[in-house]
């Protein structure tokens, strides 16, 4: 196990450092001198110069990326040029919002996907096999920031149980921190939930024609029994990597549904950073996310080699 | 006893189209019949945007604005009085214009690096470390990152969604191409003289389309949502453009005033992935059969 984590933690190396340099790159691709680019069509010279200096730009390109991804390894990821404060200050000081909307959404999306995804291979090509399916193809093909917005007029406005939108910190209710995250957490959750679904779906029907299945129902175990202690926990297995997947996913819807609820977390943070062309913030966001997203299926294959042996010796 | 000699051709003819082809069997499925023809109805949509809705996508007329659904106005109009059955019809053009180039880029793209990675293995390191960076960022914030600095343009639009799109493509077909390179016709045609760059071509690439051709439905479907996406956020096509995304960005602010400015473009961007989607489950039923039924 040892080696395989060890194994599977240097595997990211070549993964972060090609990352690193497409995010370096971005700042390049701009048409023109990224510094004037960035400051607009108002700035003077004098004013292009100076962040010239700043950011680098008047050095080589292969010294730039080195300093700057010397300074990225080290945790610096440069200053906010309209904010005046440290990137890592800025993702730091937006965190929590997104960090509870990325783990309830993954709640909402185990929570429906799961149970749904099972209770359609067990009653396979039944009425409810089918309805199960055929939401989650809808939900597939929505988009999730569109059933964001249909929930605030459905939630928010005509019921009014629920904030139209903004974030209350946890500092201040707990509670209030909960429902201002239900429903865009929801919305995020309910898309990645119908992958999942269909992925449950079909891992669990897979496990059912299987022979120790078979032997299960042959020696008089009951339906239920072999479902839940033989079908279900190999099943599962496709299923977390599903989880996994689906955080890209998650991770990207973010960005919309932080702006579909003026939540200000890290998606916003990139938002603002492109409509203002603040690109240490752009680069420094995206790299944290990456990093984010690449730990996060670290501890999905760990988990997975946890509970599946031939993984970890292959 | 007589009837025999009669009945053999019968049972002979039925042998042979028992083995339909492709597009029969496709026909025949419930579910990419239901897509195709969804999707037929938007293709028709966009080709004939102008004989469909009378008045022009961008006429503004204050002196309508925000009007419900009315015989006038079939889906009512926005801020700037602009007929909204006009933009929602004309959106299929944009939508399935950046699908279907994401999906030609993405295909061209995939098969180059997955063939010279999987079936040369010259770069495969190189070309595969690539691929499993760019699949490492979120697709959508890395189209969002590319087109910050690329600036507003459908072309631009399609080129980063294509970065983003193409590791997959790549990464299906590599996985074919490896087991592909290894079996026996593509020995046989080696053995027969057949040259290197020949049996990738001919033999080695028809046999590992299927998949390909599966997930360039879900590239599709993915593309249309991200370009929504993009142009929702204000960083897609320039705002004049009358693509779903821009009028649900557009009617945002009248949400609760006038609902139909949101809602109808989302159902036309729902109904457009939800056809591409039922085509691709229709499609990777017909073509891996192993996968029917689940």
């Amino acid at each position: 196990m040892a080696n395989f984590l060890v194994r599977r933690v240097l595997s990211i190396i070549p993964v972060m450092l090609i990352v690193s340099l497409f995010v370096f790159l971005l700042i390049h691709i701009t048409p023109g001198d990224p510094a004037s680019y960035m400051l607009g069509s108002s700035a003077t010279p004098a004013q292009v110069r100076e962040l010239r200096i700043q950011l680098g730009l008047n050095q080589p390109m292969y010294q730039q990326f080195l300093v700057w991804f010397g300074a990225a390894i080290r945790g610096n990821l440069g200053e906010s040029i309209f904010m005046g404060i440290p990137v890592t200050l800025a993702i730091w000081q937006r965190l929590e919002p997104t960090f509870l909307l990325t783990v309830l959404g993954v709640v909402f999306e185990v929570l429906i996907g799961v149970p749904a995804g099972i209770v359609a291979a067990s009653r396979r090509n039944t009425w409810l096999d089918q309805t199960v399916m055929m939401l989650s193809l809808l939900g597939l093909s929505m988009p999730s920031f569109w059933l964001g917005l249909n929930l605030i007029l459905l939630f928010g406005v005509k019921l009014r149980v629920l904030p139209v939108a903004g974030y209350i910190p946890l500092a201040r209710s707990v509670w209030g921190a909960f429902r201002s995250l239900l429903m865009p957490a929801f919305s995020l959750g309910f898309i990645n939930a119908a992958l999942v679904a269909r992925m449950t779906r079909s891992s669990t029907l897979e496990m059912l024609s299987q022979d120790f299945v078979r032997t299960a129902r042959a020696k008089g175990l009951a339906n239920s029994r072999v479902l839940w202690r033989h079908a279900f926990r190999n099943a599962m297995l496709p299923v977390l990597t599903a989880v996994g997947n689906s955080f890209a996913l998650l991770l990207g819807g973010l960005v919309v549904t932080e702006q579909v609820f003026a939540i200000p977390g890290v998606g916003q943070l990139v938002i603002n950073a492109v409509d203002q062309r603040d690109y240490p913030v752009i680069q420094g966001a995206l790299l944290y996310i990456v990093t984010l997203y690449v730990i996060i299926n670290i501890v999905v294959d760990l988990v997975y080699a946890a509970a599946d042996p031939r993984i970890r010796f292959s | 006893m007589s009837a025999t000699p009669e009945i053999l051709p019968t049972r002979a003819a039925e042998a042979v189209a028992a083995r339909p082809t492709m597009l029969q069997l496709l026909l025949r499925n419930r579910l990419a019949v239901t897509g195709g023809s969804l999707l037929l109805l938007l293709l028709i949509c966009a080709a004939f945007a102008p004989l469909i809705a009378h008045q022009n996508p961008n006429g503004i007329h204050p002196s309508v604005r925000l009007q419900p659904p009315s015989a006038q106005h079939w889906f009512g109009t926005d801020d700037f009085g602009r007929d909204m059955f006009s933009r929602v019809i004309y959106g299929s053009r944009v939508s399935l214009e950046v699908g279907a180039l994401v999906v030609l880029f993405t295909s061209a793209a995939g098969i180059l690096f997955g063939l010279v990675a999987g079936y040369f293995r010259t770069l495969d390191n190189v070309i595969m470390r690539v691929m499993d960076a760019l699949m490492a960022i979120p697709p959508v914030l890395l189209a969002i990152a590319i087109m910050a600095s690329l600036g507003p343009s459908v072309g631009n639009v399609v080129f980063s969604l294509t970065v983003g799109y193409t590791p997959q493509l790549a990464r299906v077909l590599r996985s074919q191409v490896l087991v592909l390179r290894e079996v026996a016709f593509t020995e046989a045609a080696r053995a027969g003289g057949v040259g290197e760059g020949r049996i990738a071509w001919r033999h080695v690439l028809p046999n590992a389309l299927s998949p390909v051709i599966v997930q360039s439905t879900v590239t599709f479907a993915s593309a249309v949502l991200s370009e929504a996406a993009l142009s929702f956020l204000g960083v897609g096509e320039p705002p004049t453009v009358p693509s779903w995304g821009n009028e649900l960005n557009d009617g945002r602010p009248y949400m609760v005033t006038a609902p139909w400015l949101t809602l109808l473009p989302g159902l036309a961007i729902m109904i457009c992935v939800l056809a591409v989607n039922l085509l691709g489950d229709g499609l990777r039923d017909v073509l891996d059969p192993r996968l029917r039924n689940t």
